[in-house]
């Protein structure tokens, strides 16, 4: 099973100057971004400062649900803008997240959950947001790494195709791994068809082989939360991320295994609880509240 | 309840056997049953419960004025009296109610609020329920009106109508929240490759009511043919059921009698009270426009909902006739186009009439017409 090496938080990606330290630290950032030569005022100014060169970065979109209302389509799903399958197919990379508003919280979150060396720009909005959620993260965060919990492998040849097959599975919540040949440690291994004219109909074909009941992890109740799944031991975790801009009220999460102890931790000022914790064919389930951006929750053994 | 009746139960559960030996179903969706709730040894109360295959029908010209919609309370007072008198055999009223519910009961009025404010489960047929339920020692407090939409009730405003403390609740706080449903029952079931494959059950129905009445209306319906009975208890008391219809194809054939025949909803369902002041003869469960509204001006009352729905398709399919609409029988995709609100002459899905005899298979009543018995009356 990959490994992935224990990596920094997401930072604010920041070029404006030092005066401005009091404003990241009444809105609570701590990881910062800055030029090379900046890095020691900054680590002097009390920040987690580290330097970046941004044309060292893969610029990726801002995560969010587009409703594209005016544009026709199979289904009333809507339409979630996820990087989790870039982060997936690209885990040693450094990713820069042009993202306004309260999206950094978002952006942030979606990175933090795939273990990958993020940084985010944004506005002024943006950093109040991002401020809020970087206690959650600090929280959260372990050195010991994470290693992702995967169903299928799927054989990435790293075209466009197959990016978007990476994609649908992610949306779906069908977890994976890029792998160069077939693991036998997986339940199922694929090669996608870069020729196939309809990747949301062979992401479904997978979920088919698949099988729902061999699945380690389903979600009930939302079509914007996606969700990732690591251990660390004999410990589960369960990021949840909520890609739309308003709360999900009540998401029921299945995982496969028998975990009695559940904790909860959560971004937003409304935490929510844990509700009808269920030990039952051979699975943990446990519905949360409300879905703010992010929530944490980690599974144990008793 | 604790894990071991959970697991218990849910693997007393398992794929749902279908289709039904000797039926012509083929190609059905795979349901699995998840519930902890078993039938009560009695087997007395439910669907199709005491007076299987036998409906009562009370009809009267002046129970609603159609030009001002306003419903005549003392004649649907009449009317109930009427219908739960001949359903039961017993002469006072307040025995027919004692006969099926008792002071300590906790009362759940399913409401059909989907084409309000216009057509709805009428404030004053429910009203006169709650009436008799507390006539006979309910509690006010016990006693809960409920759809699963909030915004849907709000256009009704039934507290108006009854006496304090009646509850009247919305399910769904806010649209699409799965926190006022029962997690652990739940239907489960992939239509169209959708990723949230549950259904659950309203948490009130399995936890907190101790019966149910069932108050539909007479209406069309754009994919299962009719709504009547079956279709407000099944749709109306789950979470995500809107998945079942893609494009042209509808799953309420089978769906909505295995929403039904599940426990406890399937038993605790004692008595449906079918509301046919108003009626929609096209473009349901909603009402588009005011032109396909009508008024049959009639209740019906009993315990098996699928011999009500048998006859409610007469009803709906013989008022479609005198307009020259289409049957809701045509399985034509000819008939099937964009603009089917307003088009008697169009569809939206293939419909699914046949849900009716298929909740008959699976136990819930009595479909053949010719074995239903039927008391009808015009006041």
């Amino acid at each position: 099973m990959m490994l992935l090496a224990a990596i920094a938080l997401p930072a604010l990606l920041w070029d404006r100057p030092p005066e401005t330290a009091k404003t990241l630290k009444a809105a609570g950032i701590v990881e910062i971004a800055v030029a090379a030569d900046k890095v020691a005022t900054w680590k002097a100014a009390g920040f987690s400062a580290r330097a970046l060169a941004p044309a060292t970065c893969m610029a990726v979109p801002a995560p969010q649900v587009n409703m594209r209302a005016n544009v026709a389509r199979a289904t009333s799903s809507p339409w979630v803008d996820s990087n989790s399958w870039r982060f997936v197919r690209n885990p040693s990379a450094k990713f820069c997240i042009d993202a306004p508003g309260k999206s950094a919280a978002l952006a942030a979150a979606e990175a933090f959950a795939y273990g990958v060396d993020a940084y985010i720009k944004t506005d002024d909005a943006g950093v109040a947001a991002l401020g809020a959620i970087e206690g959650l993260l600090h929280g959260a965060w372990s050195p010991e790494a994470e290693a992702p919990v995967a169903d299928i492998g799927v054989n990435d040849d790293g075209s466009p195709a197959t990016g978007e097959m990476l994609n649908l599975l992610s949306r779906r919540n069908l977890l994976y791994k890029v792998v160069k040949s077939p693991d036998s440690s997986l339940k199922l291994n694929v090669t996608p068809d870069r020729n196939s004219p309809d990747p949301s109909k062979q992401a479904y074909a997978v979920r088919q082989s698949l099988g729902d009941e061999n699945r380690s992890l389903r979600l009930y109740g939302s079509e914007v939360v996606i969700a990732r799944l690591t251990r660390r031991g004999n410990l589960l975790r369960v990021h949840l991320v909520n890609y739309s801009q308003r709360p999900v009220n009540g998401l029921r999460v299945r995982v496969s295994g028998t975990f009695p102890k559940v904790d909860l931790r959560s971004s937003g000022a409304d935490q929510p609880k844990l509700l009808d914790i269920v030990q039952s064919d051979g699975g943990t389930e446990f519905t949360l509240s409300t879905m703010n951006e992010y929530a944490i929750v980690d599974l144990a053994p008793r | 309840m604790d894990r071991r009746t959970f697991l218990a139960t849910a693997a007393a559960y398992p794929m749902l056997a279908l289709p039904i030996p000797g039926a012509p179903y083929a190609g059905l969706p795979k349901y699995r049953k998840v519930t902890s709730h078993t039938p009560p040894a009695s087997g007395l109360f439910g669907m199709p419960g005491r007076f299987p295959a036998q409906v009562v029908r009370v009809a009267a010209e002046n129970s609603i004025e159609t030009t001002t919609e306003k419903i005549n309370g003392p004649v649907v007072k009449d009317m109930v009296a009427k219908g739960m008198s001949e359903l039961t055999g017993l002469r006072d009223p307040r025995d027919s109610w004692r006969s099926f519910f008792e002071p300590s009961d906790v009362v759940g009025i399913k409401v059909n609020c989907s084409g309000a404010p216009m057509v709805m489960s009428s404030p004053e047929v429910v009203a006169e329920i709650v009436q008799n339920l507390i006539a006979i020692g309910v509690k006010a407090s016990n006693i809960w009106i409920y759809e699963r939409f909030p915004d849907q009730m709000a256009t009704v405003d039934y507290a108006k109508y009854v006496p304090a403390g009646v509850h009247v609740d919305g399910i769904e706080k806010t649209r699409q929240s799965i926190l006022g449903y029962d997690p652990k029952t739940y239907v489960e079931v992939d239509f169209f490759g959708e990723d949230d494959t549950r259904s659950m059950l309203v948490r009130h129905v399995s936890e907190r009511f101790t019966k149910i009445i069932n108050v539909p209306n007479m209406k069309d319906h754009g994919a299962s043919g009719v709504t009547g009975c079956l279709k407000n208890i099944a749709y109306g008391n789950y979470s995500n059921v809107a998945r079942s219809h893609q494009y042209s194809k509808t799953n309420t054939l089978s769906f909505i009698g295995t929403l039904a025949s599940m426990e406890p909803l399937k038993s605790k369902t004692v008595l449906n009270v079918m509301d046919g002041m108003r009626g929609v003869w096209h473009g349901g469960p909603f009402l588009h426009d005011k032109k396909f509204r009508f008024y049959p001006k009639e209740m019906m009352f009993g315990t098996d909902p699928v011999a009500m729905d048998r006859l409610l398709l007469d009803v709906i399919e013989a008022k479609r006739k005198t307009e020259s609409a289409i049957s809701v029988w045509e399985r034509s995709d000819k008939f099937i186009h964009k603009g089917f609100e307003n088009d008697p002459n169009s569809n939206n899905f293939v419909r699914e009439p046949g849900h009716i005899e298929f909740a008959g298979n699976l136990g819930l009543g009595t479909y053949d017409i010719s074995k239903i018995q039927t008391k009808a009356f015009r006041l």
